[in-house]
């Protein structure tokens, strides 16, 4: 429960929301999945990205621009998202999330936040993606620089879109799940031979051997399981990648 | 800030608080279809359609509804107008609880206006993110099919079950037991034998009962009416939180609610200071409760994290919570045990080492060891000298939750007779009563427990869990308290599944004969002894005797640990004692080289044979012995082993995977012998409809409807004409409780009495009504008339009208008890096909097979839904379910992601059968049904696995056998890419 959260800011553009950021003891409201849910008594105010117009899909070109607001729900449904890279992005938000949450949560929210699961940020690691930040001036910086230090970039800034880049190259995800609809305990997404692996530690890496060094032990799987199967996986995504029939 | 938005079709203009949600919201417009069941949108159950789209309500700003169209499922219908969907999720038995159909009936609306015609693949998509413990999704997508077609405007036939071949008593024997189902290899059965197929009814022309009657509260349910705990609004409320030990063990050396106290808007905070100090059980069980009393409603000690330190009452939930942060407490810190195996081990701390607690049976507090129990029956040692061949495996079970969807919630208030009246979603209201009574410092009679309609339990709620600290608020402010779990704390403050290490020793002939089988279990009851006794007298008692054996032994340690503690879980000690005997069963086969069904056919029980640990142990004392009355095991094994291809080459199209089929059996009883008692009482009305009052506790079962139709059938009416009221201890008769699968057998022979005796006096009315020359014992009672043997007739009203207005006027009513020394035990056998990723361990159950014999099955639709349920229960037990902890005792697993139940797009094909025998003792012949079907699924996954047709992809350490579940791609693959198990040292 936000105990203490009374104000409620509707900003008209990233600058003012920015601004409000700045003030302190706020959080940025997505699609409310995530900040909802926390018990948090420090969040005095909210700031609602709704109105910024951040709801966009718009495939120009080469590249997609998804804005931050768009929900999974419509992102995955999107037909410029469902051609993309053999639909790998549509398959990763659709096991991060049941239908429910995916109809609430947000692009930007669930790369911000930290329950969105690994599945959309290793899929859009491996697409080279970009992530574009207002802070308040736009800053624009692929995908990997912005996870290697999240928390760094997000201070007083806030997400506006994503982009990625529409390659002809195929595409691979692969993941280990306790059951079918269950989040994955690791994945690995390849677009041609670039490859991400999630599931390992804090956040999505390139390439195999800086996941395996950095494997953690938690409560779903043990750090050895987690360099047990990870080659496996990435195995798997490259070849689905190289459009071999898989599993 | 003011909003405006369009809700159910009207405008509605609100003043919404910033932190406010939608749920809370909508609760204020008087709408309670939504649900609360967690706070991080993970069960779906408060889903409503924002712009269409289903989302969770809890996790959706107020303000973010400004100028959007809001559907609830209030708009579908209402209880005497409902809509196809609702027709088709009642005809289905698509509703048990009901806690999660608003938003199933919800989900089903935005699927059929996009897909008129969905298949059913995208009717169980539909359901993704909404969460259901009860039916196991099978009945809810067979009713968004369903409702599809209705919807098309086209033809359907109405749900029906024919009526089965009812075998006689003693009909499994002769047919079933003299010919081995294992025939050859692994095919087992295949065609039922001729024999059964020739049976037919005992020719008793049942009307009402073994139809699929709808439930009969199902119109509110699926309309979203205000039915639950939380669906009341009362002037005044005050809104109660606990604070919680972050410790697994410390004493607190000091407490301070001063600050607290001084909140504008707190009413009263509760320290072990403020209230007297009095040992208790929270296990809801019948006088005297036959588990350690080592609790107090709040202690100078805390015990696991999640423990009580105080109790908050404040104007709003927000007061309460910043209060909890303003009570200062110090603790002294004692080193915790987290793990069973050190409980007992010298210089352990002493968890109860409090000198007002008091054990049960045998027990020794100094060596943290909450009951002991020990039942014999021959002599084992001789058994094992003279076997030819003795094999000793052990085997363990991990913790799990029930995960009830509506959480434990309490509203109190005093009445305008100043009594206190508890409001609240339990399985045991009459225990409740008398259990909070001393602690709150009323007489019983002093005090009124309602049970609502309940949003499952299965068996979360046989506990006395929060009822006594609600009180407590109430009687501290003289105001209505409400508390409400949420989901972390149902995870860290509930009960559980008592986790087990199980050793099995087992002495056999080199031809297969059983001589000697002995169990010995150490269980962790956690912090508090609730059910430690009796729940593991069930792992032994009720799993050995299924097998023939002339040496027969059970021994079980329940050592306290500092976790949260257990309790009862629907089937209650029997899955985990299941899990190591079934596995045993195929290890010692394998060893002699026998078929596995062979070996269980040669050994298991039959009609005739009694169940000779049933008189060992019961309740912690001497029980009664138990001859198996009704047994349909042999049918039940050939049914489901035949659903999934049993014996048939599995071969799964890719190369990296492996399929195997695994099945077990298992057995419960019916009612606790001589402790389970109900009662019921039942008055005729003027129009000719009964007022049925019972004890008995319907917690989303549908327990109440089929207490209709056993009234019903005996009183010649539809079970419409029954209006049951149940559970209220101020207004129906004693019941024990629902547990222990009672409810039928138990409460339904009561109801069947008391309509029995009630038909005695409509017949004398009758038999005068319809002149001299006719007797009372001629009259038949029928289609909601008395009639002559000459076909005269008078209706059911003429009888009432005439007995309460005109002559020799009388009260119409029968009132009745039931209890029983017999525990009819129903069967049943689980079968598995699972594919096994060898790559990465990933286990998959691709289909499943459940045959229950449950005696005659009273609503064929519902006993269905109760198997498929406890099935899915069973399914996550083996395969994916597990409470774990960190090295400090917290809980890790705090939210449905988490730890995770299965949803409905995943779920394998569900096979299920109900094999129907006539039992001599419950009503019509019933037995029980809703535990059998939790107990014998996760052994069939497990044995799936290591079936010869999957490869014996390693796991060094244990040989190729999974002795362990829940058989994750973490515990497979721990053991597969190391020769240790997982690094977490505290997961068992």
């Amino acid at each position: 429960m936000l105990v203490n959260l009374r104000a409620y800011h509707r900003p008209r553009t990233p600058a003012e929301a920015v601004a409000l950021l700045r003030e302190g003891r706020t959080a940025l409201l997505g699609g409310g999945t995530e900040l909802f849910g926390l018990d948090d008594d420090t969040v005095e105010s909210v700031i609602d990205l709704a109105p910024l117009g951040l709801d966009f899909i718009l495939a120009h070109g080469g590249e997609v621009r998804i804005g931050a607001m768009t929900t999974l729900k419509r992102l995955a449904e999107a037909p410029e998202v469902a051609t993309l890279a053999g639909g790998i992005l549509a398959r990763a938000i659709c096991q991060a999330a049941p239908a429910t949450i995916r109809a609430a949560a947000t692009v930007g929210g669930t790369l911000a936040g930290n329950k969105g699961g690994e599945e959309i940020p290793t899929v859009l690691l491996a697409l080279g993606a970009r992530v574009t930040l207002a802070a308040p001036e736009p800053i624009k910086m692929p995908f990997e620089l912005f996870l290697s230090a999240k928390a760094d970039h997000l201070a007083g800034a806030l997400i506006t879109e994503v982009t990625v880049p529409c390659t002809d190259q195929r595409a691979g995800f692969a993941f280990v799940s306790r059951t079918p609809a269950d989040r994955a305990i690791v994945c690995a997404a390849a677009a041609g031979a670039r490859v991400a692996v999630g599931g390992m530690g804090p956040h999505p890496v390139l390439g195999w051997s800086d996941a395996a060094t950095q494997a953690i032990s938690d409560h779903r799987a043990s750090a050895e399981y987690r360099r047990w199967v990870a080659p496996a996986l990435v195995r798997r995504a490259l070849a689905e990648a190289r459009g071999e029939v898989l599993a | 800030m003011k909003i405006t938005f369009t809700l159910n079709g009207a405008p509605v203009t609100a003043d919404v608080r910033a932190n406010q949600t939608l749920l809370d919201l909508l609760r204020g417009e008087a709408i309670y279809s939504g649900k609360h069941g967690c706070e991080t949108g993970e069960c779906g159950a408060c889903a409503v359609l924002v712009g269409g789209e289903l989302r969770p309500s809890c996790l959706m700003p107020a303000a973010r509804v400004d100028g959007r169209v809001v559907e609830t499922a209030e708009a579908g219908g209402r209880p005497n107008r409902l809509n196809p969907i609702h027709r088709a999720f009642l005809d289905c038995g698509g509703v048990q609880c009901g806690y999660c159909t608003p938003a199933m009936v919800l989900a089903t609306e935005q699927l059929l206006r996009q897909n008129p015609s969905p298949t059913e693949q995208e009717a169980r998509e539909c359901l993704s993110g909404v969460l259901c413990r009860c039916t196991g999704y099978v009945k809810p997508v067979e009713a968004i099919l369903r409702a599809a077609v209705l919807l098309r405007g086209e033809e359907v036939p109405p749900v029906d079950r024919p009526p089965s071949g009812v075998l006689t008593p003693d009909g499994s024997g002769p047919a079933a037991d003299t010919r081995p189902p294992a025939a050859s290899g692994n095919t087992i059965g295949g065609e039922a034998p001729a024999a059964l197929l020739e049976r037919t009814l005992e020719g008793d022309p049942l009307k009402v009962v073994g139809r699929p009657q709808p439930k009969l509260d199902g119109p509110r349910l699926v309309t979203g009416r205000p039915a639950f705990v939380a669906d009341v609004e009362v002037r005044g409320l005050l809104h109660a939180r606990l604070l919680l030990s972050p410790h697994a063990h410390a004493r607190i050396t000091r407490i301070d609610a001063t600050r607290a106290r001084a909140l504008p808007g707190v009413h009263a905070v509760l320290t072990h200071h403020d209230i007297p100090r009095v040992s208790y059980t929270s296990a809801g069980q019948s006088w005297p409760e036959p588990s350690p009393h080592d609790m107090r409603s709040l202690d100078d000690k805390v015990r696991f994290v999640g423990d009580r330190v105080a109790a908050v009452a404040a104007e709003t939930p927000e007061i309460a919570a910043q209060a909890l942060t303003l009570i200062e407490v110090e603790y002294e810190i004692l080193p915790a045990i987290l793990d069973m195996e050190q409980s007992t081990l010298g210089g352990a701390s002493i968890i109860h080492d409090e000198p007002d607690s008091r054990g049960f049976g045998h027990f020794d507090f100094a060596r943290n060891i909450a009951a002991q129990i020990t039942a014999t029956h021959g002599d084992v040692a001789q058994g094992f000298a003279e076997a030819d061949l003795i094999v000793e495996r052990t085997y363990r079970v991990p913790k799990v939750q029930q995960t009830s969807i509506e959480p434990h919630v309490t509203i109190t208030y005093l009445d305008e007779d100043d009594r206190l009246v508890v409001r609240t979603s339990t399985q045991v209201p009459f225990h409740v009563r008398r259990i909070i009574a001393p602690l709150i410092g009323l007489p019983i009679s002093r005090i009124r427990v309602i049970k609502p309609r309940i949003g499952g339990g299965f068996g979360g709620k046989q506990e006395v869990l929060i009822e006594d600290i609600c009180a407590h608020l109430t009687l501290a402010t003289g105001r209505p308290v409400k508390l409400e779990y949420t989901r972390a704390e149902e995870f860290t403050a509930a009960r559980s599944r008592h986790p087990q290490i199980i050793t099995i020793k087992t002495g056999v002939m080199r031809d297969g004969t059983l001589v000697a089988n002995e169990m010995r279990v150490r269980a962790d009851t956690g912090a508090y002894g609730s059910h430690a006794l009796t729940v593991q007298s069930n792992t032994g008692v009720k799993t050995l005797p299924l097998y023939r054996a002339p040496h027969l032994r059970f021994e079980c340690t329940t050592v306290y640990t500092n976790l949260p503690p257990a309790g009862a879980f629907r089937g209650y000690g029997v899955p985990q004692g299941a899990f190591a005997l079934e596995c045993q069963m195929d290890e010692v086969a394998h060893l002699l080289g026998m078929d596995p069904w062979e070996f269980r056919a040669k050994n298991w029980v039959r009609v005739g044979d009694v169940n000779v640990l049933s008189k060992k142990m019961n309740e912690g004392k001497e029980g009664y012995a138990q001859e198996i009355a009704s047994c349909g095991l042999a049918e039940c094994v050939a049914k489901a082993s035949a659903a999934v291809g049993y014996g048939q080459p599995k071969v799964s199209p890719h190369p990296h995977k492996k399929r195997g089929v695994g099945g077990a059996i298992a057995m419960q009883g019916s009612a606790i012998p001589g402790v389970d008692m109900g009662g019921a009482w039942l008055k005729l009305n003027d129009d000719g409809s009964f007022n049925l009052l019972v004890g008995a506790t319907d917690l989303g079962t549908g327990a109440d409807t089929v207490m209709a139709q056993i009234a019903a059938e005996v009183l010649g009416c539809q079970a419409e004409d029954i209006l049951v009221y149940p559970s209220d201890t101020d207004l129906t008769p004693f019941d024990t409780g629902a547990y222990a699968s009672s409810t039928t057998y138990i409460s339904g022979m009561a109801v069947k009495k008391a309509a029995e005796e009630a038909a005695w006096e409509i017949r004398k009315v009758a038999a005068r009504l319809l002149g001299d020359t006719v007797h009372a014992e001629q009259i038949r009672l029928d289609d909601r008339k008395a009639t002559a043997p000459d076909g005269r007739s008078v209706t059911l009203a003429e009888v009432a009208l005439h007995s309460l207005h005109v002559a020799n006027q009388q009260q119409i009513m029968g009132q009745a008890s039931s209890v029983s020394l017999k525990s009819p035990p129903p069967f049943c056998a689980q079968f598995a096909e699972v594919e096994v990723d060898v790559e990465t361990g990933q286990v998959t159950v691709l289909q499943m097979a459940s045959a229950v014999d449950c005696g005659r099955a009273m609503n064929p639709v519902m006993a269905e839904g109760q198997v498929e349920g406890a099935a899915t229960q069973a399914l996550g037990y083996g395969h994916c379910e597990e409470m774990v902890w960190d090295e400090a005792g917290r809980m890790l697993t705090q939210d449905l992601r988490d730890y995770h139940i299965y949803e409905a797009a995943e779920m394998p094909v569900h096979h299920t059968f109900l094999v129907e025998t006539h039992d001599p003792f419950g009503p019509f012949g019933a037995k029980a049904v809703a535990e059998v079907p939790t107990d014998a699924m996760a052994p069939a996954i497990a044995k799936a696995i290591v079936s010869k047709n999957v490869a014996p992809h390693g796991d060094p350490v244990q040989g190729g056998t999974r002795r362990y579940i829940p058989i994750t791609c973490r515990t497979m693959l721990a053991a597969e890419c190391s020769a240790s198990r997982p690094d977490l040292a505290c997961q068992k």
